[in-house]
């Protein structure tokens, strides 16, 4: 059981540090796709108890759910003191999703789920929390196909950019050169297990045409989306995402030939002089329901 | 003794902070813009967290800057928790 069906894909998870009380109420109005509640590196190791307590209480009493969003929080690392005592807490706050960062290993995928198997007993908990992996170094880039199998848990994976480039000893290149490896690796992984797949952040909260240039990048690599730290990247997402109203109308066209080839039995159809075939009405359909979710004319 | 300090004055949160009480009670001291209207309801709130923690002798001073319930539970818990195991 889960507690809470998506409807729309995942583009954009906002990092929003779990010690700002002000932040969990604002977050909601900005809609993304997912919240990435944050115990790990933006909470100070003297307030993480502080801020363990108001992701309990907070998301117990704001229904983010209710407004389209996922929960997720982002925990301490399985190297840390503040492991098990996140769990814990994530498991209270009923959230939907947790990401373990620096994920090496299926132990440590193995270490996760029994902790969650134990918490969710002890609350008593009616669904099973699902799990976004986060690999940060080498040796977890290489071992990601094996871990992000580990668990039916997993529903997505992604690249944390920081911390693989100091494991790397490699240098920050004007266009992300030194990432190509593991994000072209992590799409790999992240398609062959059908899981979402994110990208890393991108730091300059003021520079939307370097933002875009990026996104559109990694789009075009098979990434799902990025994770984000300020509210406006979720626009400038969306933005990227948004169907033109071309393409739309194309969609729909070609939704309606393929239901009428439907009607007469057939499996490919001649569409604007091309065959088409079951996959490619897919991917229009694909557009349509993110039309759908832009409240876009035509497509509700 | 030392006090115990948790929360902070930017808007939404509140500050608290915890020390011990000579007057053989809980004092709950409250300083908010919102005192009229939500005053009765924030001292509940803290009251009854004591009594959960069983804690009556804790002198708890707050800086209110419009902090919604679940942030004056969470505040409450965390400050006591640490009172608690000072």
């Amino acid at each position: 059981m889960v507690k809470f069906d998506r409807v729309k894909p995942r583009k954009h998870m906002l990092f929003v540090p779990a010690d700002r009380p002000s932040l969990y109420r604002d977050s909601v109005f900005y809609k993304p796709d997912t919240i990435m509640f944050d115990l790990e590196d933006a909470v100070a190791y003297s307030e993480k108890d502080a801020a363990r307590m108001l992701l309990i209480e907070i998301l117990n009493d704001i229904d983010y759910n209710a407004s389209g969003i996922e929960t997720c929080v982002r925990i301490n690392g399985l190297d840390t003191e503040f492991f098990e005592k996140d769990i814990e807490a994530c498991i209270k706050a009923k959230a939907n999703m947790i990401r373990l960062p620096k994920a090496e290993t299926v132990d440590d995928v193995n270490q996760l789920v029994a902790l969650m198997e134990k918490y969710e007993k002890e609350n008593n908990l009616d669904y099973k929390l699902k799990i976004f992996i986060a690999f940060e170094s080498a040796l977890g880039i290489l071992n990601a196909f094996e871990v992000a199998k580990a668990s039916d848990r997993i529903v997505g994976i992604a690249l944390g950019g920081m911390d693989y480039l100091l494991d790397l000893k490699g240098s920050r290149l004007p266009n992300r050169e030194e990432l190509l490896y593991a994000r072209q690796h992590l799409v790999h992984v992240g398609r062959a297990l059908k899981l979402d797949v994110f990208d890393v952040v991108y730091g300059n909260t003021s520079d939307d045409q370097g933002f875009i240039n990026e996104f559109k990048f990694i789009k075009s690599l098979g990434f799902d989306g990025k994770s984000v730290i300020h509210p406006n990247q979720i626009r400038l997402i969306n933005e990227v995402y948004k169907p033109t109203q071309e393409q739309l109308e194309y969609a729909l066209e070609m939704k309606e030939a393929f239901e009428e080839s439907v009607k007469l039995g057939k499996g490919v159809f001649l569409f604007k002089g091309n065959m088409v075939d079951k996959p490619v009405v897919e991917k229009q359909l694909e557009i349509i329901e993110l039309a759908k979710e832009f409240d876009m004319e035509g497509a509700l | 003794m030392e006090k115990i300090v948790v929360g902070s004055v930017e808007s939404g949160d509140l500050m608290m902070s915890i020390s011990e009480s000579s007057a053989g009670h809980n004092e709950i001291v409250i300083d908010s813009k919102f005192i009229q209207q939500y005053g009765d309801e924030i001292k509940e709130i803290i009251s009854n967290i004591c009594n959960e923690y069983n804690v009556n002798n804790a002198k708890i001073e707050v800086n209110d800057q419009g902090a919604i319930p679940a942030v004056i539970r969470a505040r409450t818990k965390t400050g006591l928790e640490r009172f608690l195991n000072k």
